[in-house]
């Protein structure tokens, strides 16, 4: 009993001790403690369990009334300086001092600690970043969340996701009949020329209808917006300015309104200017005109080009506006089958049009940062778990002399806020790096890009990061520390064989590490896979050694094909001339660059088109030379040539898609006619048929063109532009500078530019930056998660063969070989990692079904990249191993069996 | 001396020290207090108010050696300075004037 009594008293003095020592000063601490065990004597006549309470109560009551100010301790009083506050920030500093001394003796701990912490941080921060300026920062228009786009789909098609502009008729009906939408605009935006006194310049073009702006919440910053009649065109023609391009190429001259600029032959009179920072769809419009529609456009339910914005009415659902609006169509639908049938309409959140396609990578990089990190709170666990018990000896003779487990837990926590702070700052230094570089890897495609920052909310983001990893390894430090666990180690540091307990936390640890570095290099591993396939695909074209211009004449002089023929004509006749060049051509559009303008077609002879069945084909007018220039190969008759001119029977070239859809598998298409919907009176025949081209991805499958010799035609090239190809071995700039010196010859308005090879360009095209962007990122966190595995691993069977030193000595003095120890470690390190294998396969396989969105040309159950992800991970485990394995062999069990005496 | 105002508590305290004379040192006031208010006093308050008022000079102290016997302690005793009993006199005569000829709210 009395023993018990004074083993009691020894831990409350301890305590009493630990809690007082930031307070008081030696004598005084010493008084006190002595005065609550008198105390507790006195108060056990109510019970042990009061006296008990009473004792805390009266102990813990004191920082707090030494630290309320009341306090009149004398500055000598506490650690010889400082009052009760002072003393408690003296006992801080002290304890900051304490820690640094303790980091600063143990650096392999406090070094791969906060190598982990800056990578982690570093890692999430970034990718954080990229996800919260895409996917969580609101558009930067009021209310954003009531802009949707309209979409017309094509219920019979096989993806219910096909969006389509919209017809001209179906938007004015849908704008009268819906009762859920408080305003609907329509839009399109394109790149065009504009001349100010004379010196023409390529702009991104707005066109608005009459409710746009207000729909969008903006105001002109100067002037005025368009009038009605404006709309109408009525009342000659507006134009409002982009703010920036104001600045630009104005000056920010506040005289503007009411200037006159040049654009496609037409003069506009300068009527507004936008505000700073407004933009649309994420890009700046430099020059926004007024769009209206005429009667025949409105009666137009054929052709479907409008973008289409609205605003929900306040209180309105996506859901409800969706079921509005399929009521709609379904009322106009009986009307007018030939156009309606299978096509229906789709309601899109504006910030889902703008984000939809980033959407899955975003979110499989956040899933695997979210991995990485997880995975550095796993080692800096299994760190931190190691050192304490490392320091067991250490805490023995601490907690002998008097420290308590509380005292052991704020060094800890000290030491773990340090390791925070420093590496939380290096982490956010590394952050603001990787962002940067993060963006210039990022693919143009990557919507918003611009929103990507290190803002608040990712500085939140880093720090509860930090303290999450941190805190992992504390909580465990805590049951190290306080907990029996630290009995428990200390026993196992003098027992035969380690602890059940730590061996379990070891296997969970390492286990844990091997499955999540699995998963990561496989999912990196698919990616890998999806690039090499994509980069395999056959373009349709041959990309090397093809050198591309875009020529822009100006619109107002040369509309039509026959003034923009001769110049072309000239402009290849030099190119062809310049040595070294096997081809040259122009095209409207061009592959992986532009997109595709779309007619309906209809072969002669062949019934009429069901309702609803598409017949939108991409129309390409191209000039002889072209297909050669490209490499594109003719599979089928002739190309199109120079014979093929105006007053010369028209002609077309369609591609092996094209033959597909439209012919029977014994079908010769040579000497068919085609015709456009639009032109019925106009028939081509088929005179050749080239390869598909893929024209916007890699990764999406050709679909149906046809080729039309651009010089039969009136309209010629839009706008007077088109691209210019030439097949060379020369530089790029080497053709460049013919095809501008050339041009300048010609007419010293025309605009050259845009010169890159095809092979750039198909580089540069979105699938490919895309899948690039994606398989980079994931291939650095699989290697920083292998390389945290491997050091996991490492410092694990370190610990094992530092604490079994005796059994190792033992063993080999008993004739064990070295090869024989080595041998053991392996085996049992083997089991952890085959587990954590196992694990690790599950979890990619899942995360694979995560990704299938991303992968191209792979299926996600590839079994070649989990092997050689299981291969990679168990081998650099095994290297892990190996070393301090090797280490314990080569050990002389006589000196062990010393040191153990 | 200035700051003449006792606060409760502090009276309380000295009220105490004064009972207990050559004992008064900690844990017979904390006591001594709790039996005579029927209240629990923390150790702290007590504490810290003997520091206050030694800083005040209403009290003093000494340390007291362990006695030789069933293995004591140190001691650190308090007495009350003259400027204590020229306090609690004048209290005293202040709240005897302000009772003097109220009805006594003593209980029933």
């Amino acid at each position: 009993m009395s023993g018990r009594g004074e083993a009691g008293e020894a831990r409350r003095r301890r305590i009493a001790e630990s809690v007082l020592r930031p307070f008081l000063g030696v004598r005084d601490r010493r008084q006190v403690i002595s005065d609550l065990e008198e105390l507790r004597t006195h108060r056990l006549a109510e019970g042990r369990a009061v006296a008990g309470l009473r004792w805390w109560l009266d102990l813990l009551r004191f920082p707090v009334a030494l630290l309320s100010g009341r306090s009149a301790v004398s500055p000598e009083e506490v650690h010889g300086s400082g009052g009760g506050v002072k003393g408690l920030a003296g006992a801080a500093l002290y304890d900051v001092r304490h820690a640094v001394r303790r980091l600063w003796r143990n650096p392999p701990y406090t070094f791969s600690v906060l190598a982990t912490l800056t990578v982690t941080i570093g890692a999430a921060t970034a990718v954080f970043s990229a996800l919260n300026g895409v996917l969580l920062r609101p558009l930067p228009h009021p209310e954003p969340d009531r802009l949707v786009r309209l979409y017309e789909v094509d219920q019979r098609g096989a993806s219910v996701e096909d969006r389509n502009p919209v017809a001209v008729a179906n938007y004015v009906d849908w704008a009268v009949m819906n009762t859920t939408l408080e305003s609907m605009a329509a839009f399109t935006t394109f790149d065009g020329t504009l001349s100010v006194e004379g010196v023409p310049e390529r702009v991104p073009i707005a066109q608005v209808t009459a409710e746009f702006l207000e729909l969008i919440g903006v105001e002109p910053v100067l002037g005025r917006g368009f009038t009605a009649s404006e709309y109408d065109g009525a009342d000659g023609n507006a134009v409002m300015m982009g703010y920036d391009y104001w600045q630009r190429r104005f000056g920010g001259n506040r005289g503007i309104i009411g200037e006159v600029v040049e654009s496609g032959g037409r003069q506009y009179t300068v009527v507004g200017v936008l505000p700073r920072g407004f933009r649309f769809l994420e890009r700046d419009h430099d020059v926004w005109l007024p769009w209206a529609f005429t009667e025949s456009a409105r009666q137009n339910r054929r052709s479907h080009y409008l973008a289409v914005l609205a605003r929900l009415s306040p209180g309105v659902s996506i859901e409800r506006a969706q079921a509005d609006m399929d009521r709609v169509v379904d009322q106009l639908r009986p009307a007018h089958p030939e156009f309606l049938d299978g096509w229906g309409v789709s309601v899109v959140p504006l910030m889902d049009d703008i984000v939809g396609s980033a959407k899955p990578a975003l979110v499989l990089l956040f899933v695997a940062v979210g991995f990485v990190v997880v995975l550095g709170g796993v080692n800096i666990a299994a760190a931190t778990v190691t050192r304490a018990m490392e320091a067991s000896h250490e805490t023995d003779v601490r907690r002998a002399i008097g420290a308590t487990g509380a005292r052991l837990m704020r060094e800890r926590v000290m030491e773990g806020m340090l390791l925070a702070v420093a590496g939380c700052a290096a982490g956010l230094g590394l952050a603001l790096v990787a962002t940067r570089g993060l963006l210039a890897l990022a693919p143009d495609s990557l919507p918003r890009a611009d929103a990507i920052g290190v803002d608040p909310v990712v500085l939140l983001f880093a720090i509860a990061v930090s303290v999450a990893t941190v805190l992992s390894g504390t909580v465990i430090t805590y049951r190290t520390a306080i907990g029996g666990l630290a009995g428990n180690l200390r026993a196992a540091g003098r027992s035969v064989t380690t602890s059940r307990a730590r061996r379990r936390w070891q296997a969970v640890f390492i286990g844990s590490q091997i499955a999540l570095s699995l998963t990561l290099l496989v999912s990196a591993g698919l990616m890998l896979r999806s690039l090499s396939s994509l980069m395999a695909v056959d373009p349709g074209f041959d990309a090397a050694q093809t050198v591309t211009v875009r020529v822009q004449l100006p619109a107002s002089r040369y509309a039509t094909a026959p003034t923009q023929g001769p110049v072309y004509d000239a402009l290849l006749d030099s190119v062809q001339a310049v040595p070294g060049v096997t081809a040259a051509g122009v095209t409207n559009y061009l592959p992986m660059t532009d997109g595709e303008g779309t007619w309906s077609i209809q072969i002669a002879g062949q019934p009429e088109p069901r309702a609803g069945e598409k017949r939108d084909y991409g129309r390409h007018l191209v000039s002889p030379g072209y297909f050669e220039a490209m490499g594109m190969r003719i599979l089928q008759g002739r190309g199109i040539t120079s014979e093929d001119r105006a007053g010369r029977p028209l002609v077309t070239v369609v591609n092996e898609s094209l033959v597909r859809r439209f012919f029977g598998p014994g079908e010769d298409p040579i000497g068919q006619r085609l015709y456009l919907f639009a032109q019925p009176a106009d028939t081509f025949e088929i005179v050749g048929v080239v390869t598909d081209v893929h024209l916007a991805s890699l990764d999406a499958e050709p679909t149906g063109a046809y080729y039309l010799p651009y010089r039969q035609l009136s309209d010629g090239y839009w706008n007077g532009a088109a691209r210019l190809v030439a097949r060379t071995g020369t530089p790029a700039a080497g053709i460049a500078a013919v095809v501008h010196n050339a041009a300048r010859n010609i007419d010293p308005d025309i605009l050259t530019h845009d010169v890159r090879t095809m092979a750039d360009r198909v580089a540069a095209s979105a699938s490919v930056t895309r899948t690039r962007f994606v398989t980079m990122l994931l291939g650095t966190f699989g290697a920083v998660a292998l390389a945290l595995t491997a050091i996991g691993v490492g410092g694990a069977v370190t610990q094992w063969t530092r604490q079994r030193r005796r059994e190792i000595g033992i063993r080999m003095t008993m004739g064990a070989t070295p090869g024989g120890v080595v041998g053991g470690l392996l085996r049992e390190s083997g089991t952890i990692v085959a587990g954590g294998l196992v694990a690790g396969l599950a979890g990619a396989i899942a995360f694979a079904r995560v990704q299938s969105a991303l992968l191209f040309g792979v299926t996600p159950l590839d079994a070649r990249t989990y092997v050689a992800g299981a291969v990679l991970v168990a081998g650099g485990a095994m290297v892990a191993t190996l070393v301090p394995a090797a280490r314990a062999g080569r050990t002389d069990p006589a000196a062990i069996m010393r040191s153990e005496q | 001396m200035g700051n003449d105002v006792l606060g409760g508590f502090e009276h309380q305290v000295l009220l105490a020290i004064l009972r207990l004379d050559e004992e008064a040192y900690s844990v017979p006031i904390v006591l001594e207090l709790e039996r005579r208010t029927g209240k629990t006093v923390a150790a702290s308050q007590v504490y810290v108010t003997l520091r206050r008022l030694e800083k005040r000079g209403l009290v003093s102290s000494r340390f007291e050696p362990p006695p030789a016997a069933e293995g004591g302690r140190e001691r650190r005793v308090f007495r009350l300075e003259a400027a204590a009993i020229e306090v609690l006199r004048e209290s005293k005569r202040v709240f005897a004037r302000l009772w003097d000829g109220l009805p006594v709210l003593d209980e029933a």
